[in-house]
């Protein structure tokens, strides 16, 4: 479980200090998939920044069932993510000279994994192993993208946007194979998100404004990925 | 506009530094050599003015030529030069000296009559000397402080200093005769008008200075030519060939040009591929505004334009590059010259120098740069904008990837970096190339010095003993005779060598004089049949052992084989034994002019020719090779310089072009040690790459520049290939590379998940 307590993080913008998450608090559960809504400047992707161990809150903590990360050194973050987490962006951020198939292996290195085949074939992705990443489309590039995060073996996906680039028929493909794979393996997925629709296959809704939680749902009826309404 | 441009450097802080530095110290260092050569140049039109000699020579006086003027040397002399410059149409003029030496030997001075009709003195101050009068040379007045009035004592007279000057036939002066080379600290050259230089005793076989009446410059080589093979003469030696007028000089401005022309072309290179490098760096980086622009409608041209910016930096840094240059020539110039007696004249600020050194070159790279950034963004702005990657993966990193398998990911992906990205391969290839050049370069000239002084005095074992030549009488026990006769070889292709002392070697203790050939055996002269010569004179005349070619000493030819060949790669000296001489027919007896002496013998220009110590013979070797030894170091610290800031912004190139890379590696739990063995680690690699192929590289050049050097001198710059000094080379470069991209690791650690994150 992932709990965040009163988490704080400034940005400096010269002389004056911003406050880009205010007394932040919220918890994630173990094989909860939670989304994060809000405008632009909200402070979602600063919280899954904190969350994820990539950034440190200025004050406030996180804490993974119960170790806190938050005054980790350097060197511990880096093997907590290692260990712990997977990312999936907006824009792929696949590696242009390495083939489909060594960018996924760059996240099943990382776990030593060796078994991914299972989810190379989940994401329909044996067909394209050779090719290089300027040779997919954008939804085989994201589908690359969640294949190299999965090969990691992460206890928590954090995802920015992943189908913000993305045509709705593909984009609902992505969203089920993650549901599919979640519901499957038990992990906790947090998302973020403009797009209102999402929101519907998610078990906890955030909204964020201005730094701070504004609202915090529980979904009672998870809806299926394919079925979400496209914003 | 100037605000654009600032922000164009700013915005790549080290880049721009880098193409600072790089760009300042090639032009610098360009400038320096180019305008000491020029000075140099300057220095001798304006010293000819006094109608230097054509030619020097020493007539070759028989016994009919003595019997004919009643056995009056002088009246000989005189006759035969009239006929001779009747023959040639020539003017002579007689050059006699005296030598003094004074404070135990220490001091020496060389005298001569200041009122001449050519080499007239070119006066740094003051005016020709009345009697009671002196003017000292340039170099020494200004050594010594000494100022028009000032009195001058010589062999306890007193003459009061009427001018300062410059001898136009010494401007590398031989001071002494012992082959000495001159210090102004102790040595001067003097003149006298004619009244007191009579007083002066002069050495009995004055040299002659002659010019041509008339005739092209081609008219007058040819006739230079038959005078050289007309046995009235001893010797003719064309100024350009004489060692104290043109030959040493142009030895210098020789070798200036081949450094000017080496470390430019390298650097020149250096600095264009860093301004491209930068520029494909920047646009990558700005790729998203520039996208933005070129939906808006701005044109490739429009957009490339903020990069001819560049040609501003690269002016800046050639004009400072320059003008520091110009300022530091005289200090250069004078370092070069510290042995030669040439004024400086400080040249004004050469405007030719700077557009051929400084605009054109600037204007070059950037139009180069400026072409390059049009290719870059020659892409759809949506492909900017968005960043879209339509990179098509060359061969060898498609085959790389083949190779990739779970257990060697981080090494299989540090190959691909490796060759994912040509340009910056190259640059580091280039960067360690360049610090290998550089520094091998300036060590192998350092080293090479080293070897010269040592194998010039390898077969010298005396201490302080003296050769001289004609003082024959004294046959004591301890002393060792040889014969000394001037000549010529005649080689096989009937081409005529330079004129060479043959030295015709007595039985007796040769330990005073020892000659090793190639395998370092020792050569016992006696056993020689033939000619043995150095490999100074093997190489420049192409001979090898078992040659047959005739000695021409004044008219006698006689035919010899090369017996052997000494490893020394320094004079003009070759030998003989005596034996085979009187074979032969070169001696009809056993004769003697010259000895070698265990004994301290003072000079008297009566008696001796000349008289070498093995003390100056080291000291003059000391002091030739000593402007080879400023230089080394002058290179190798520009090289250290340069070579240092290439490798450290190629590594910056590499982090810049892979922070993406490393970014994402970063987020997904690599940590700074595999980022930096995957993304810089493999370049350490391709720099030592790059020095393996400076090794052959610098070998080569070495051989080819002082291949140049030699023939024009009487010695072999031997460049050998030397393991130790290699091993130094690359474990500078090693260590270089290393403490480099150690200390660029810490980038790695700056950079972080908002290289994607807040893109």
């Amino acid at each position: 479980m992932i709990k965040v307590s009163n988490a704080v993080k400034y940005y400096k913008d010269g002389e004056k200090k911003i406050a880009a998450l205010s007394e932040v608090s919220l918890t994630v559960g173990n094989n909860e998939l939670v989304v994060i809504l809000g405008p632009s400047g909200s402070g979602k992707s600063t919280l899954i920044n904190v969350m994820s161990a990539l950034d440190r809150c200025d004050m406030g903590k996180i804490e993974y069932d119960g170790t806190v990360i938050t005054d980790l050194p350097d060197r511990k973050m880096t093997r907590f993510r290692r260990d712990n987490v997977g990312f999936i962006f907006q824009e792929y951020y696949l590696l242009p000279d390495l083939t489909v198939e060594n960018n996924i292996r760059m996240g099943a290195s990382l776990a030593k994994n060796t078994d991914y085949g299972e989810i190379i074939s989940m994401l329909d992705l044996d067909q394209l192993m050779k090719r290089m990443p300027y040779q997919l489309s954008g939804g085989q590039q994201q589908r690359v993208a969640i294949a190299r995060a999965l090969a990691k073996k992460p206890q928590v996906l954090f995802c920015d946007e992943p189908t913000g680039a993305l045509d709705e028929a593909t984009g609902k493909q992505v969203l089920s194979l993650l549901q599919d794979y979640q519901r499957k393996n038990n992990i906790a997925i947090v998302m973020v998100t403009h797009n209102q629709g999402i929101a519907a296959m998610a078990s906890k809704v955030v909204r964020m404004n201005s730094g701070r939680i504004i609202s915090e749902e529980i979904n009672q009826n998870i809806a299926d990925a394919a079925d979400v309404r496209w914003a | 506009m100037v605000n654009r441009w600032l922000s164009l450097y700013k915005n790549n802080k080290v880049n721009s530094i880098g193409i600072f530095i790089i760009v300042l110290l090639t032009i610098l260092l360009g400038t320096v050599f180019l305008e000491t050569n020029q000075a140099m140049e300057r220095s001798m039109a304006l010293v000819s003015q006094g109608e230097t000699q054509d030619f020097s020579y020493l007539l070759n006086i028989t016994a009919d030529d003595l019997a004919a003027a009643g056995y009056d040397y002088p009246t000989a002399l005189a006759n035969k030069n009239e006929v001779i410059a009747e023959n040639y149409q020539i003017v002579w003029e007689e050059r006699p000296f005296a030598m003094v030496r004074t404070a135990g030997g220490k001091e020496i001075f060389r005298i001569y009559q200041a009122e001449r009709t050519m080499d007239r003195l070119y006066l740094t101050a003051g005016t020709l000397p009345a009697v009671g009068e002196m003017v000292v040379d340039e170099q020494y007045a200004k050594r010594h402080g000494l100022e028009v009035g000032d009195v001058f004592t010589v062999s306890g007279i007193d003459y009061t200093l009427s001018g300062r000057a410059v001898f136009p036939d010494q401007l590398y002066p031989l001071v002494d005769n012992t082959g000495l080379q001159y210090d102004p600290g102790s040595q001067a050259i003097l003149a006298l008008c004619e009244e007191d230089f009579a007083q002066w005793e002069t050495a009995v076989n004055s040299p002659m200075a002659g010019r041509f009446s008339g005739g092209t410059a081609e008219e007058n080589a040819k006739m230079l030519e038959r005078m050289q093979e007309d046995e009235n003469f001893f010797y003719v030696t064309g100024a350009q060939d004489n060692m104290q007028i043109g030959a040493a000089i142009t030895s210098q401005q020789n070798m200036n040009l081949i450094i000017m022309g080496f470390s430019m072309g390298i650097l020149g290179g250096i600095a264009l591929l860093l301004v491209i490098i930068t520029i494909t760096q920047q646009i990558k980086t700005e790729q998203h505004n520039l996208g933005v622009l070129k939906a808006m409608g701005y044109t490739n041209i429009q957009i490339s334009a903020k990069y001819l910016g560049y040609f501003f930096l690269i002016l800046a840094a050639a004009v400072i590059g320059y003008l520091v240059g110009h300022l530091l020539t005289g200090s250069f110039y004078g370092l070069q010259v510290a042995r030669f007696n040439l004024p400086f004249i400080k040249g004004p600020i050469n405007y030719g120098n700077l557009l051929v050194m400084g605009v054109i070159p600037a204007a070059a790279i950037t139009l180069l740069a400026f072409l390059t950034s049009i290719m870059k963004v020659r892409r759809p702005a949506l492909h900017l904008i968005k960043d879209i990657n339509i990179k098509k993966n060359g061969i060898t990193v498609r085959r790389r990837n083949k190779k990739i398998t779970d257990r060697n990911y981080l090494a299989g992906i540090r190959k691909i970096i490796l060759f994912s990205n040509l340009l910056l391969f190259v640059f580091i290839l280039f960067g360690g190339f360049a610090l290998g050049v550089q520094i091998q370069f300036a060590y192998t000239t350092y080293n090479m010095t080293a070897n010269i002084s040592q194998s010039v005095m390898e077969g010298i074992n005396y201490q302080s003993d003296v050769r001289f030549i004609d003082a024959v009488e004294d046959r004591s026990a301890d002393n060792y005779y040889f014969y000394d006769r001037a000549g010529k070889l005649e080689l096989a292709d009937a081409k005529e060598s330079k004129l060479y002392n043959l030295l015709i070697m007595g039985s007796g203790d040769r330990s005073l004089l020892q000659l090793y050939d190639s395998q370092g055996a020792i050569i016992d002269i006696n056993e020689e049949d033939g000619l043995v010569i150095n490999r100074h004179i093997a190489l420049q005349n192409g001979l090898a052992i078992g040659d047959l070619v005739n000695f021409d000493s004044g008219g006698q030819v006689t035919g010899v084989p090369i017996s052997n060949i000494s490893q020394s790669v320094y004079g003009t000296t070759i030998y003989m034994g005596q034996r085979a001489a009187i074979e032969r027919g070169i001696l009809d007896a056993e004769e003697y002019n010259g000895m070698y002496s265990g004994e301290a013998v003072e000079f008297d220009a009566n008696e001796h020719l000349a008289i070498v110590q093995a003390d100056n013979l080291r000291e003059s070797l000391d002091q030739s090779v000593g402007m080879f030894r400023v230089t080394s170091i002058i290179l190798f610290m520009c090289g250290l310089v340069i070579g240092t800031t290439i490798i450290l912004l190629s590594i910056f190139g590499v982090i810049a072009n892979y922070r993406k890379y490393i970014a994402v590696m970063k987020i997904y739990g690599y940590s700074d040690r595999e980022c930096s063995y995957a993304a810089i680690d493999g370049f350490r690699l391709v720099s030592m790459v790059g020095f393996l192929i400076s090794i052959p590289y610098t070998f080569l050049l070495a051989t080819i520049m002082f291949n140049i050097i030699s023939a024009g001198s009487d010695m072999i710059y031997p460049v050998e290939f030397n393991i130790p000094s290699t091993l130094v080379c690359f474990g500078l470069t090693m260590i270089i590379t290393e403490i480099l991209i150690r200390a660029t690791k810490r980038k790695i650690t700056g950079i972080s998940f908002r290289e994607i994150m807040e893109h």
